[in-house]
């Protein structure tokens, strides 16, 4: 009983001493805001600002050194745009010449074509009629993007496949390269071990890119065709 | 003029940057399985090494040390784009048969290394001078490699048939590579240790 009473004043001395202790922060926070603002400042003006004004004039110099490599490396892009088109073009010539002589191709615009086959060239005659297909297909190889060109004639049978541009093993890109002919005079859809059309051992990944290449361009073609049929104007 | 032809030299024998340095090793196996890879690959670090030199050289006292490394790669990098857009432009067949060694210029030790230890503490004319004879120094040691390796690999030269030579194909190999370049590095060491006992231990 007695220590209740002794303790009862205590505490309650003690829960006014904090009260009062917090109440004065409270006030201090807010009240002598100024003086501890003005503290703050002079701290930043003294030491902080030469840092602030060295990472601001570092970051402006790389910004500087950036953008004049840019703005050089734009000019180099704009000379040489034209010639690249250009070499492109003749090769795409060249290869066309080489799986359909004598005729001229035009690029199918009317007709979206899915995915990896990034545009398809019909080959027309002197009629503008449509003689056979060169599709350029992009499957995804080991390394990246497999380039392709795969040429069809109007039954869909392959004319010629041939690889533009990979970033494959050359080990590996090779053998598979050397049998490209395998596709040839056959008929899609195609699957490993059947008609003739085998995948090189120790290549897998690469020969697996460029049979869904082909699959892909002889399904594009097959989809334009019937596309055509449905009394669509060709191109 | 005796400066020049002394830096010259420094760049082609003395310090070489593939035989002596040991830089850009990469490049020195990737692309020397005959010289005419060789020889472009040459041209174009060369080009770069030459540009890179010259405009960090230019800058080196605005670069603040802090930067100076991404500030060094950015201006590499783009200098190495533009020589890839005019080879893909104007020498397509480089393209085709260098491919991918191209952009991996950027990455090839000696242009970041000369920048670093030389054209970033130099005047912009000696960086220059620099650029051009360790852009030498590479072609010529990465022309060496290719020549044995085409000679031997191929029995041939520059595309040219002589004769029943090559056959060794696995000299146009990776490992093949490696050796080839080992035992040129061992012969180019014992020809300038020799060369420096009758010297005197002259040059560098």
């Amino acid at each position: 009983m007695k220590r209740k009473d002794a303790i009862i004043p205590e505490v309650k001395e003690n829960v006014a001493a904090s009260a009062e202790a917090a109440e004065s922060v409270q006030n201090s926070a807010f009240s002598e805001n100024e003086p501890v603002k003005k503290a703050k400042r002079i701290n930043l003006d003294e030491k902080s600002k030469a840092e602030i004004t060295d990472i601001v004039r570092t970051a402006l110099v790389l910004l500087l050194v950036t953008g004049i490599t840019v703005i050089l490396l734009a000019f180099v892009n704009f000379l040489t745009k034209g010639p690249i088109e250009q070499r492109k073009k003749a090769e795409l010539d060249k290869t066309v010449g080489e799986m359909f002589p004598g005729m001229s191709y035009k690029e199918i615009n009317n007709f979206e074509f899915d995915a990896p086959v990034k545009t398809v060239y019909a080959i027309v005659g002197e009629n503008d009629e449509i003689n056979g297909f060169c599709v350029i297909t992009v499957p995804q190889g080991f390394g990246g993007d497999v380039e392709m060109l795969v040429g069809l004639d109007t039954e869909l049978t392959v004319v010629k496949v041939k690889i533009t541009e990979d970033a494959e093993t050359a080990s590996k890109s090779k053998p598979v390269k050397d049998k490209l002919s395998q596709y040839e005079s056959k008929k899609g859809p195609f699957v490993f071990g059947e008609n003739g059309v085998d995948a090189v051992s120790s290549s897998t990944v690469t020969s697996k890119a460029v049979l869904s290449g082909v699959n892909s361009a002889t399904d594009a073609a097959e989809k334009y065709l019937g596309f055509l049929r449905q009394g669509k104007e060709a191109v | 003029m005796k400066d020049f032809f002394k830096q010259l030299k420094n760049g082609f024998i003395s310090n070489n940057p593939v035989l002596i340095q040991l830089l850009g090793m990469c490049s020195a196996l990737a692309i020397t399985t005959n010289l005419k890879d060789s020889f472009g690959m040459g041209v174009a670090v060369t080009a770069v090494l030459i540009c890179s030199n010259l405009f960090i050289s230019l800058l080196r006292s605005i670069i603040p040390d802090k930067v100076r490394i991404a500030a060094y790669i950015v201006v590499i990098s783009g200098f190495v784009t533009a020589v890839q857009l005019l080879i893909k432009a104007f020498l397509p067949a480089l393209d085709k048969s260098l491919g991918i060694f191209i952009p991996l210029i950027v990455v090839n030790c000696i242009i970041f290394a000369r920048a670093e230890a030389f054209a970033s503490k130099n005047t912009v004319v000696k960086s220059v001078v620099d650029g051009i004879s360790m852009g030498l120094g590479y072609t010529f040691a990465i022309c060496l490699v290719g020549i044995v390796r085409e000679f031997f690999g191929s029995g041939s030269i520059l595309g040219y048939k002589l004769g029943s030579f090559g056959g060794a194909a696995m000299i146009t190999t990776s490992a093949g590579g490696f050796l080839a370049l080992g035992c040129i590095l061992a012969a180019v060491r014992a020809i300038a240790s020799r060369l420096g006992k009758k010297k005197g231990g002259d040059d560098k």
